[in-house]
């Protein structure tokens, strides 16, 4: 991937798998595979930055 | 903008002074006095600022007299701010009770500006006193309603304990 | 001039009702507009007096609950009454969630619409100990602001058996009610407050349905506000009055037709009683009648049977509150601010124009 940009994240993602909805953590490379049943789709989970309502 | 009831609160003059000395954050009133003189230095940039902050008072009071050619005191339209039917049927009801007042009606002229106008004419007397009288009426009648209400709460209280 | 059957017998009796009851006729009621004003009716004196309207007036209350109170306001014009529903409705302030920091919600309930939900909450906090928040103010101070935190997660019941389907049974916390929110004081809110005094109104109020893995981390705002503002500050979930129904028979009405009387009218306002052998129907209470004006759809019954009118001044008066007030305290603070309006514009008077 790009080496030469800022330094990437070594912190793996964690996605949530279509089947089982259990949590994986995914480097980059890995195949995108559930740990637990082999499903092949994955989610990425909502940010976790904040949003503000109005509760109108 | 009352602004005898913001020299009142230190809170308030101190955030209208930082606003206006640029020490500090604007809100939407103190911005609308910091115009800046053109000609100004020092002490008559002050000035200059309450003098604007007293036109910003009269354009904030609550009452007001609309077609202010009217020659004559005996008929009079009111405009409210920020009044509505609940004031404006009431006050409307208890003013044609007096034997003076030939007409009095309100309206909403229009509904997304909150004002209520409220036309009054009369015999002989102005129509600010028949206005005054109302509202001193209006009050009374509140307040005397208040009155017996708590009364009737405690008496229907004490007679549910005798049962 | 109306088509209506009523027959008076002089002027003087046709001025008096219109001045004191409403009529229902079969197809339009009758007097509806208030006409007591100085010069309208000769021999009338209809200017204003305070000692008069002492005299006139009388409030007797029927019921009154924790959320509801019933009383009869009588001799007042209709403009009093209005003017104290549309301030119950609109003009009395109360707490409720305004601002929603939303830091995580996995569930299936969107954001905005979570929010809102939220927002309808009624809560238990007086609003007459805050003050308005600031409109420039997004942090808010510990006398403007309740601070409350959602934080739920729903997971699997360990102890679940396979041939189990009962949610109950299945999950933990999948339901999310107002007994999760928690209430975080600000400031010296802790010693001047109870979790109780300031949370929902009711704890079992349903939030948002979850299964395992969803979450909801939320912060709240409460803030005080009236129902001008928005619905959700109104703190009445209604407020109305009607006229005292009155139901006069004019002539004895028997046997059959006073079974088909009584069934024209709500229950408890005819009674049949015994007259020899046959039964006659008697006005027992016209109170909770609701005027429905069944009897005109008979053609024995119509003329000259009976009469329905209402009272023009004595309102039965119904607050049903949200629960953040009593219903009792609600009309106090109703009068309070009608008082207060009025003063406020003899200020500016004073000041003059």
């Amino acid at each position: 991937m790009d080496k030469e940009g800022e330094p990437v994240k070594k912190q793996p993602m964690v996605y949530i798998c279509g089947d089982c909805h259990g949590e994986n953590e995914l480097k980059p490379r890995d195949p995108i595979r559930c740990r637990e049943c082999g499903y092949r789709i994955m989610y990425k989970k909502r940010t976790k930055r904040l949003i503000v309502f109005d509760a109108r | 903008m009352d602004v005898d009831n913001v020299l009142k609160n230190t809170k308030l003059v101190k955030r209208y002074l930082d606003c206006l000395l640029d020490r500090g954050r604007c809100e939407k009133n103190g911005k609308d006095w910091k115009v800046q003189p053109v000609y100004s230095s020092g002490s008559s940039a002050i000035s200059f600022n309450f003098l604007k902050i007293s036109e910003f008072a009269m354009e904030n009071r609550r009452l007001a007299v609309a077609r202010e050619e009217e020659q004559d005191d005996r008929m009079k339209t009111f405009i409210f701010k920020g009044e509505g039917h609940t004031l404006g049927n009431a006050i409307r009801t208890i003013i044609l009770k007096n034997p003076d007042v030939i007409f009095c009606g309100y309206t909403i002229p229009h509904p997304s500006e909150n004002k209520l106008h409220l036309r009054i004419e009369t015999k002989s007397i102005s129509a600010v006193d028949a206005l005054r009288e109302g509202l001193e009426q209006l009050q009374n009648l509140s307040d005397h309603i208040l009155k017996t209400f708590e009364t009737a709460v405690v008496d229907y209280k004490s007679n549910q304990m005798e049962v | 001039m109306s088509k209506s059957k009523v027959k008076y017998s002089s002027s003087k009796e046709y001025i008096d009702e219109s001045r004191n009851e409403l009529v229902l006729t079969e197809f339009e009621v009758l007097n509806a507009e208030a006409t007591d004003f100085p010069g309208n009716h000769h021999g009338f004196d209809d200017s204003w007096s305070f000692e008069k309207f002492k005299k006139r007036l009388k409030i007797n209350i029927v019921r009154m609950e924790n959320m509801e109170i019933e009383f009869d306001l009588i001799g007042v014009d209709p403009a009093i009454p209005n003017a104290f529903r549309r301030i119950l409705l609109s003009d009395i302030p109360t707490m409720a969630f305004d601002k929603v920091f939303m830091f995580n919600n996995t569930s299936i309930i969107q954001d905005e619409v979570l929010a809102h939900r939220l927002g309808l909450i009624p809560l238990k906090a007086d609003p007459r100990l805050f003050e308005f928040r600031a409109e420039d103010d997004d942090a808010g101070t510990p006398e403007d602001t309740l601070e409350f935190e959602l934080k739920v997660k729903c997971s699997w019941n360990p102890q679940r058996t396979k041939d189990h389907t009962n949610p109950e049974h299945l999950y933990r916390d999948f339901r999310v009610l107002t007994s999760h929110l928690k209430w975080m004081p600000l400031g010296g809110q802790k010693d001047i407050f109870t979790p109780d005094a300031v949370g929902p109104v009711d704890d079992k109020i349903l939030i948002a349905k979850m299964r395992p893995g969803h979450e909801l981390d939320i912060k709240l705002h409460a803030m005080k506000g009236t129902g001008r503002e928005h619905a959700k500050f109104s703190p009445v979930a209604t407020a109305f009055y009607r006229l005292l129904p009155q139901v006069k028979l004019l002539k004895e009405v028997e046997g059959e037709a006073a079974q088909r009387l009584q069934k024209c009218f709500s229950p408890g306002v005819i009674d049949l009683v015994d007259s020899g052998e046959k039964k006659v129907a008697k006005v027992n209470d016209a109170r909770y009648d609701i005027c429905s004006r069944n009897v005109f759809r008979h053609e024995d019954l119509k003329e000259d049977t009976v009469k329905l009118t209402r009272a023009r001044d004595h309102f039965i008066f119904y607050i049903e509150s949200t629960g953040a007030l009593a219903p009792e305290v609600l009309f106090t603070e109703a009068a309070k601010i009608l008082s207060q309006k009025c003063r406020v514009f003899l200020d500016e008077l004073k000041n003059g124009l």
